[in-house]
């Protein structure tokens, strides 16, 4: 399994066990911001999931929407190609 | 003092294009409201408050025989009982609290504006007290995104008359730890808050209108309600009044031969950009 695969893997299994509500599932295609899935800790606890799967903080000029879509859009964006950040 | 009353009736008629429901702003906003817009946890840094002397004769007495009657005074006051307004917008949620909206609102209103930023405060750039023009809007999300959208056209029509050269960008509030990072980080994924901004020939950037969506919170946290039972949504676009004047001046100078030929709003701006005939 490749790292981003890895990476969405965990993440969605952190975000159905740990964030979204009971009866709703979240997979790596999900909108994670059209619903009230995330609030303002949660966020920061995505942010730092996805520093530390990259070994490298995020600056606040990449914290946007096009970025943080979904799981699949995260991954591409910050591991793009294995561990190569482009965002 | 004459440029910026044309700056003032500029953003008045931008507001009126919008809308003719125009409020006279509140010289105060109460406690209670600001405790339901969660302000303190959002910015009590900027927190200015009124207070006033005791009616208690002997007090004003004292104070008035004392060889410093104004530090007297100053140590007499009693404490706060009503907030000077950190923004325009929070009287008009305040006052559709409880109740539901039959068709969109939007509104408009001019005032003295307080907030403290200690060393930060610079004269024009960043007052204790200044002027704020707002226009705001509650209805469906629709609503509140088309009137957004709308604002963005009319606010870059007016930055074509005056000649001045803004950026829109994305921003987030300035949010009171600890969850400051968080509540911004947020705002920013979901796009909630844009400014217009200004750069000073240094490059320093000077926002001076600032587009705002605020989702379901001032709806939820004034019980503001749809027809069909749904918490209202909100957005509201502020305008800095003597941040526009630093523009300007910086933009044409101080001397009244170089500014625009008319500052005062024209025909362009009564209309989004692509409704020309």
């Amino acid at each position: 399994m490749s790292q981003r695969a890895q990476f969405i893997h965990r993440m969605v299994g952190w975000l159905n066990e740990e964030v979204a509500p009971k009866g709703v599932h979240v997979d790596a295609e999900t909108p994670l911001f059209s619903t009230r899935l995330l609030d303002s800790l949660r966020v920061l606890e995505l942010i730092a999931f996805t520093e530390q799967a990259i070994g490298l903080p995020i600056p606040d000029s990449h914290i946007r929407m096009d970025n943080f879509q979904t799981v699949a859009r995260i991954a591409a964006v910050f591991l793009p190609l294995e561990n190569h950040v482009v965002a | 003092m004459s440029l910026l009353r044309e700056i003032e009736a500029a953003l008045a008629d931008l507001a009126r294009a919008e809308t003719s429901n125009e409020w006279l702003a509140p010289a105060g906003v109460s406690f209670a409201t600001l405790e339901r817009a969660q302000y303190f946890a959002s910015f009590p840094q900027w927190l200015t408050a009124a207070s006033h002397l005791s009616g208690n004769e002997a007090a004003l007495q004292h104070i008035a025989a004392s060889a410093s009657p104004g530090a007297a005074a100053r140590s007499s006051l009693e404490p706060a009982d009503v907030v000077l307004p950190p923004a325009v917008c929070y009287n008009t949620y305040a006052a559709h609290a409880d109740s539901v909206i039959a068709a969109p609102v939007v509104m408009t209103a001019q005032g003295t504006c307080w907030r403290y930023e200690g060393e930060r405060l610079a004269a024009l750039e960043r007052g204790w007290a200044f002027t704020m023009r707002e226009i705001v809007c509650l209805g469906a999300q629709h609503d509140v995104r088309e009137f957004l959208d709308r604002s963005v056209e009319r606010v870059s029509a007016l930055e074509r008359v005056l000649g001045i050269d803004c950026e829109m960008v994305a921003a987030s509030d300035p949010f009171f730890a600890p969850n400051a990072r968080g509540r911004a980080a947020l705002q920013r994924i979901k796009g909630l808050k844009h400014e217009l901004v200004f750069r000073f020939p240094d490059g320093r950037p000077l926002a001076i209108a600032s587009f705002n969506d605020h989702e379901l919170f001032f709806g939820e946290a004034f019980a503001i309600s749809l027809p069909d039972g749904s918490p209202a949504w909100s957005g509201c676009v502020a305008f800095g009044l003597e941040r526009w004047l630093m523009a300007v001046l910086v933009t044409h100078g101080v001397e009244p031969a170089g500014w625009p030929v008319t500052l005062s709003l024209n025909a362009e701006l009564a209309r989004p950009r692509g409704t020309d005939e």
